[in-house]
């Protein structure tokens, strides 16, 4: 059963301390994704999406489950032997683009090809197709500071892309960057997985990201689930009244056993800095669920 | 990788010169300290090299000239010019004693001459007369110059006033000169009537200088005979040996000099793109790759330093004769191999301290804003 999905979690878990200062980042999530599927985990700041996405890389080590990546499983396999398939069975692509700043843009997306054997020679008409097809053939030898955000995060998908890895890990891969090229950029990571049947996992806080996924999952508190049915889930926050997605909002602040949600930090500060007039004055204790 | 290491090390060109600085100047401390010492070694052997003997007989038990003493009778001349090849046998006498000249005092090799003499008296002279007479003296140009005399002036050698009637040339270093004074004279002063410390053979045309050697050595009993190259090796080698301690101490400390410029540099070049490794360990690479660049890095700024610090030795030798003449300057092919692999060692003491930082570089770091 395990070859049909390109990477599969059982029971995975990431405990951070001991005794009074454990945390469970994550626990004890299963997860299974097909090839050529899309996934948005998505979830609020501090749930554990990135910590998941780590483990399921290869880049981190869960304190117990198992991860298998294309019927392999990684979590057994010493630390010699990770980077292996980190370079060849994986694409990462990060909200920080994390471009080396030395290298060119091609020398950047060629970088991943240099540490498998004979792999830049081979890779070199690759690296020109992908960045042809990315739209940054005249951008080739320019350096990551001399690039726009969207053109850095479309030469980590061409890195990402160059070894033909069969799945993809993004985090927050429109964080940095405006809507415009943010949907630019999901939309390749879209065509990605539709036209190339790779498995493309993203964590996301966007909503916008939604209407792009086969399928959405929703972390919190290191657990995994479903998406509820609902696209969203309106709460008031309690400085400004506006209305704000419970499901997507990153900004939140927990007050007498109760989590209010916030359209904007500077609400977030205010709140914080008299909640109790917040929620006196609107003639609310707390009434968001949690 | 190679790639990365060198657009990495290339990219920071203020902190690769410092490196590259840092290196050159710890091996020039160590090839200038070298190359002076193996100058004035040479500088030691100018008088043996140079004096115009073939073949040297001295005191049975001596093998030098430098910090030795050679007693002779004087009478011994005719044994040794009896012996088949030997053109001439001139008798010198030799002391090592302070010049005075002014209020400056120079060690000095005193030679005393013959108004005769076929060999033992300066070979150069930039003026006046090669052979001294009686209260005369030949001195260095160059300690003249530094002692503020000149033709006609007076210095003082073993207690007594000279004339300087000539002015020698190649004959001053800063660890030694050559002063010539009248046989007969420099005898009275020794009290050493009818004594010659050595004597000058020159051979024949057609005698070789090994096997005039051996045959004088089997005419003249209660001597020692060595030919010109081997008395001057064993002059050359006993004043190396004096500096060998400390050539290797300068070594040493030329070498921690350098390692900790590398390594401390190339530390914190390594600090400062941790998260660029990180990246590049996220991205598939092992410590292995990583090991490769700091190593590849270290060997390329040291081979620079290697190469700036050569440059730098050898201009200083091509200026050090006009600026500082009594300062004599000499690389040979071994102390240059030497200070190669000592740079080499420093490429590899200087990669350990970074290898340490990249062995710790968490691959996670890429998630970090």
């Amino acid at each position: 059963m395990r070859e049909k999905h390109t990477v599969q979690a059982i029971g995975l878990t990431k405990v951070y301390g001991s005794g009074l200062t454990t945390v469970r980042a994550v626990d004890n999530v299963t997860l299974e994704v097909r090839e050529g599927e899309l996934v948005l985990i998505m979830g609020p700041s501090g749930s554990g999406k990135t910590t998941l996405l780590s483990m399921l890389g290869g880049l981190l080590r869960p304190t117990s489950g198992q991860v298998f990546i294309n019927g392999v499983e990684i979590t057994t396999l010493s630390e010699s032997r990770l980077p292996d398939i980190r370079a060849r069975e994986v694409g990462f692509i990060f909200q920080a683009f994390n471009l080396l700043s030395s290298l060119s843009a091609q020398e950047n997306v060629l970088f991943p090809a240099s540490l498998v054997p004979g792999g830049t020679r081979a890779a070199q008409e690759r690296a020109s197709e992908l960045l042809e097809r990315l739209g940054l053939s005249q951008r080739r030898r320019y350096l990551p500071r001399n690039l726009s955000g969207g053109e850095k995060q479309r030469v980590a998908v061409a890195r990402a892309l160059i070894n033909n890895p069969r799945l993809i890990l993004a985090d927050e891969p429109t964080g940095n960057l405006d809507s415009k090229t943010g949907h630019e950029v999901m939309m390749i990571l879209h065509d990605i997985a539709r036209d190339e049947g790779r498995t493309v996992l993203i964590v996301a806080h966007d909503p916008r990201l939604e209407d792009m996924a086969d399928r959405i999952l929703w972390l919190e508190d290191g657990k995994l689930r479903d998406r509820k049915e609902e696209a969203h889930l309106w709460v008031q926050d309690p400085v400004c009244g506006m209305k704000v997605d419970q499901w997507t909002a990153t900004l939140f602040a927990t007050y007498q056993g109760a989590r209010q949600f916030f359209c904007s930090q500077r609400c977030l500060e205010r709140f914080q800095e008299h909640p109790e007039t917040y929620l006196t004055k609107r003639g609310d204790t707390g009434a968001n669920p949690k | 990788m190679v790639r990365l290491g060198m657009k990495n090390l290339f990219q920071e060109r203020g902190r690769l010169l410092i490196s590259i600085g840092g290196v050159a100047a710890a091996l020039v401390l160590v090839l200038l300290l070298e190359g002076v010492f193996v100058g004035v070694s040479q500088d030691l052997v100018t008088y043996p090299e140079r004096a115009g003997a073939d073949v040297w007989v001295m005191q049975e038990g001596v093998s030098n000239m430098h910090m030795a003493s050679s007693v002779l009778p004087s009478s011994l001349r005719g044994g040794v010019e009896a012996v088949p090849g030997v053109r001439d046998a001139t008798p010198i006498l030799y002391v090592s004693s302070p010049v005075e000249a002014g209020e400056r005092r120079w060690f000095s090799y005193i030679v005393g001459v013959r108004p005769d003499a076929a060999a033992g008296g300066p070979w150069a002279m930039a003026r006046g007369t090669a052979i001294p007479g009686p209260g005369e003296a030949v001195i260095p140009d160059v300690l003249a110059r530094q002692g503020g005399v000149d033709l006609g002036n007076t210095v003082t050698v073993l207690g007594r006033q000279f004339r300087v009637v000539g002015l020698s040339m190649d004959t001053f270093s800063m660890v030694n000169s050559i002063t010539f004074l009248a046989y007969d004279e420099l005898e009275q002063l020794l009290e050493a009537p009818g004594a010659a410390s050595y004597f000058l053979v020159r051979a024949e045309a057609e005698a070789a200088p090994d096997a005039l050697a051996t045959r004088i050595q089997q005419a003249v009993p209660g001597v020692h005979v060595m030919t010109r190259e081997a008395f001057v090796a064993s002059d050359l080698d006993m004043s190396r040996q004096m500096g060998v301690d400390l050539i290797q101490i300068m070594t040493w400390i030329g070498s921690v000099v350098g390692a900790l410029v590398v390594g401390l540099t190339m530390y914190t070049a390594t600090v400062r793109r941790a998260r660029e490794y990180g990246i590049a360990k996220a991205l598939g690479a092992k410590n292995r790759h990583l090991l490769a660049v700091v190593a590849l890095q270290a060997l390329v700024v040291v081979l620079l330093g290697l190469g700036t610090a050569v440059a730098v030795a050898y201009l200083a030798r091509a200026l050090i004769p006009a600026l500082a003449p009594e300062i004599a300057l000499d690389y040979p092919v071994g102390s240059l191999l030497r200070v190669s692999v000592v740079a080499v060692g420093i490429a590899a003491l200087a990669a350990l301290l970074p290898a340490y930082r990249i062995a710790r570089v968490e691959p996670g770091v890429v998630f970090k804003e």
